[in-house]
């Protein structure tokens, strides 16, 4: 019984430390609560302290410049951060309670295609904005209903991006497609690719594709070295692509390597080989080495506040943290939930990685970068869009 | 508290839980209407209650047949997949008033009852020949088969899931599930059936030498269970209105164990406790933020060590006994980790109230 009660103290004790943490600090000052719906623990748990390191920082400079002046009154924002542990279910119980009990303005996450599509609606019938952070899958707004937005691109778009980068930029007129046919990621970009590249004027001679968990792609790499192409533009996750690469090598083929942002990978030098990469090219949202002065800026604040380079995740957080604050003071008003989405809807920002608008999806069109491998690590070449 | 229950005594019989059922409705469906609570604990308490129905089913075959099983989620799956594909497909057009929508969602939660139940029943017949572990095996295995199903079926949406599914399960939909779920298998577990499930848990040769078919017993177990899961599941789809294979992954099976282990194993009382308890647990920590798990967790295996019956033991609610009373020894035999400690304050009480008594003898 003592036992017991002992544990209970302990249970109270800890619950009223965090209280005083949670309620301090507020000085008459009028405060702004932001939601960060990300995951915190469980399989994704990295991602979601990237992402709260890009808020963070967006937050921290916002307040450092006194706040936010809404309807001439200036406003603090205080972060709450609730985490959705990767699942569905846990992402509908965080947004309810960051909408119902922690009453919060506007919700930043998540950052996948799934739990935001299912917590989207949620949203959208309490009439709280969502600004999603890489939830790319093409439908995510949609489905979200049309409180959602994201500051990310979508999947179509980047297949876009790299057929446009592919034709324009580096002068390619025929090639081939490796993609993993089991991948809903992988598939779609390889569609809209082959789709733009041919509309373009180029050919694309043949698309090969390998299942899930394939190791050997000996095969369809002898077929593909047979159309003698000028390319290979490899399509799939991140984890996927290192063994074609090296496969690649291994037959002595020398066509080009391009890629999309799934390329943007701080393993694949080391996985794939620092040599079999090189001079390849691929695209990504965001580059630390990018020579905009807003993105320069940005990568010194991030390198001083927490010692290593962002990425894309913290980025995309950083940009959603910063459209929803443009917007708020473009808005003036606390009251009107639809003023705020008309005034989200309207955002025309430069934001570190590139020039931002929304279009009537509530996607947003955004400039990508090209990088290409160099001694393995990416070396910026110029943005595209 | 006693005086209110002694009112509802009539011969030897005590009717207070079920005059409880209604008033807990009432109390909750104007809680609901009135906005007393918000809708973050709305949808808790009813994730609770769908909880709550599958660990029960889990009840039926881990804790009164005495099997194992590992894919309660997989049955789950089935059952959200195929009514929500008869809600979002085949009855759409049919859904234009509120009363012909809940018409055919009830219709739907059957179809998708009865299709988790067939699947139960392919995989019961042949693996319930198998005696102890081999089981746990098979429904582990099965419901990842499901899962990579559901991955590849393009009228389930793929890997992308399905999504706005009408949002049908409301606190009367699923209290009223729960009350007839409960029903059910109170009256199951006291038919003939019933009992040849015990018997089976007891000692399955004893029961064969008493002329029981044991396989024909657990398969039946199974099936039932595989339909109250479906059932659940049905009513998760339709209050999370957006459903994908990995909802209802292997952590999803894991969880509806938890649930009936510390709840308690063998009562479905508990089943439905346990899963309350554990579902409102992460929801009350979460001010905690990543410490909530390590607490979740610790207070798991604090409970397992103190007592492995679980919180609440093998009571049952006293509608699920016919309202007998719970006699002394029902009642030393079903002791969880709350009734004990009830039980010592009892003890320490009467011993106070004793000893002054006792000193005045002495003088």
């Amino acid at each position: 019984m003592k036992k017991f009660l002992a544990l209970l103290l302990a249970l109270a004790m800890v619950f009223s430390v965090t209280a005083c943490g949670g309620g301090g600090g507020d000085d008459g000052e009028k405060v702004i609560k932001i939601g960060l719906c990300q995951p915190m623990t469980g399989s994704m748990a990295a991602s979601g302290t990237y992402s709260k390191q890009g808020v963070d920082l967006a937050i921290q400079q916002i307040n450092d410049a006194g706040g936010l002046d809404i309807g001439g009154e200036k406003y603090t924002v205080e972060l709450v951060v609730q985490d959705n542990e990767g699942k569905t279910d846990v992402t509908i119980n965080a947004f309810n309670k960051l909408i119902g009990d922690d009453k919060v303005t506007a919700i930043i996450g998540t950052n996948s295609s799934g739990t935001t599509k299912a917590a989207g609606p949620l949203a959208t019938e309490a009439k709280v904005p969502v600004v999603a952070t890489t939830a790319t899958a093409a439908d995510v707004t949609q489905v979200g209903g049309e409180y959602v937005f994201r500051s990310c691109w979508i999947d179509p778009y980047q297949g876009y991006l790299a057929a446009k980068m592919a034709y324009e930029l580096l002068g390619l007129r025929k090639g081939a497609v490796l993609f993993n046919n089991a991948d809903d990621y992988s598939t779609s970009i390889k569609d809209v690719f082959v789709e733009s590249f041919e509309e373009m004027g180029g050919e694309v001679m043949t698309q090969a594709y390998a299942g899930a968990d394939v190791k050997d792609f000996k095969a369809q790499l002898t077929a593909i070295d047979e159309f003698d192409g000028e390319f290979i533009f490899i399509e799939a996750q991140a984890a996927e692509i290192p063994l074609p690469i090296q496969q690649i090598k291994e037959l002595g083929m020398d066509e080009m390597l391009l890629g999309a942002a799934s390329w943007d990978s701080e393993l694949l030098p080391e996985l794939a080989g620092a040599d079999n990469i090189e001079g390849s090219y691929f695209i990504s949202t965001f580059s630390p080495q990018s020579q905009d002065p807003l993105a320069v800026e940005y990568v010194a604040a991030f390198q001083e506040a927490y010692d290593n380079l962002p990425n894309n995740q913290s980025t995309m957080s950083y940009n959603a943290m910063m459209i929803i604050a443009d917007a708020l003071e473009r808005c003036g008003t606390l009251d009107d939930p639809e003023a705020l989405r008309d005034a989200i809807a309207a955002t025309d920002i430069d934001l570190p990685s590139g020039h931002l608008v929304f279009d009537e999806n509530r996607d947003p069109q955004v400039t990508g970068n090209v990088l290409t491998y160099e001694n393995g690590t990416p070396v910026f070449i110029q943005t595209i869009s | 508290m006693q005086q209110i229950k002694k009112l509802f005594y009539r011969n030897g019989k005590s009717y207070f839980s079920y005059v409880m059922i209604p008033v807990l409705f009432l109390v909750l469906m104007a809680a609901f209407q009135l906005d007393l609570i918000n809708t973050y604990w709305q949808t808790i308490i009813l994730l609770s209650g769908i909880n709550g129905i599958v660990a029960m089913s889990l009840n039926l075959i881990n804790g009164i047949t005495g099997q194992s099983c590992l894919g309660q989620a997989g049955f789950m799956s089935i059952g959200a997949y195929v009514s929500a594909m008869c809600t979002k497909l085949v009855f759409d057009g049919f859904m234009t008033s509120g009363f012909s929508s809940y018409l055919f969602f009830i219709i739907s939660l059957l179809i998708g009852g009865a299709a988790a139940s067939l699947i139960g029943l392919l995989i019961g017949i042949p693996s319930l020949r198998l005696r102890g572990d081999y089981l746990a095996i098979i429904t582990l295995g099965f419901s990842e088969i499901i899962r990579v199903a559901w991955r590849v079926i393009p009228p389930a949406g793929r890997a992308m899931g399905l999504n706005t599914i009408p949002k049908l399960s409301t606190l009367p939909m699923v209290f009223i599930s729960v009350v007839i779920v409960m029903l059910v298998l109170r009256n199951f577990t006291n038919s003939r059936f019933g009992r040849s499930c015990i018997a089976v848990r007891e000692n399955e040769l004893a029961g064969e030498t008493m002329g029981i078919n044991t396989t024909r017993i657990k398969v039946l177990a199974f099936v039932l269970s595989a339909f109250i899961a479906g059932v659940g599941g049905g009513l998760y789809a339709h209050m999370m209105t957006f459903i994908n294979p990995d909802t209802f992954n292997q952590i999803k099976s894991t969880d509806m164990v938890l649930y009936l282990y510390a709840g308690g194993v063998g009562s479905f009382s508990s089943a439905l406790l346990g899963a309350t308890v554990f579902s409102f647990l992460p929801e009350v920590l979460r001010s905690l933020g990543e410490w909530r798990l390590v607490i979740y967790s610790l207070s798991l295996v604090l409970i397992m060590i103190n007592r492995p019956k679980g919180i609440f033991g093998k009571h049952e609610f006293g509608f699920m006994r016919y309202g007998e009373p719970e006699n002394i020894h029902m009642k030393a035999e079903n002791s969880g980790i709350l009734s004990s400690l009830f039980q010592k304050l009892a003890y320490r009480r009467r011993k106070a109230e004793r000893a002054p008594a006792a000193g005045k003898g002495d003088q």
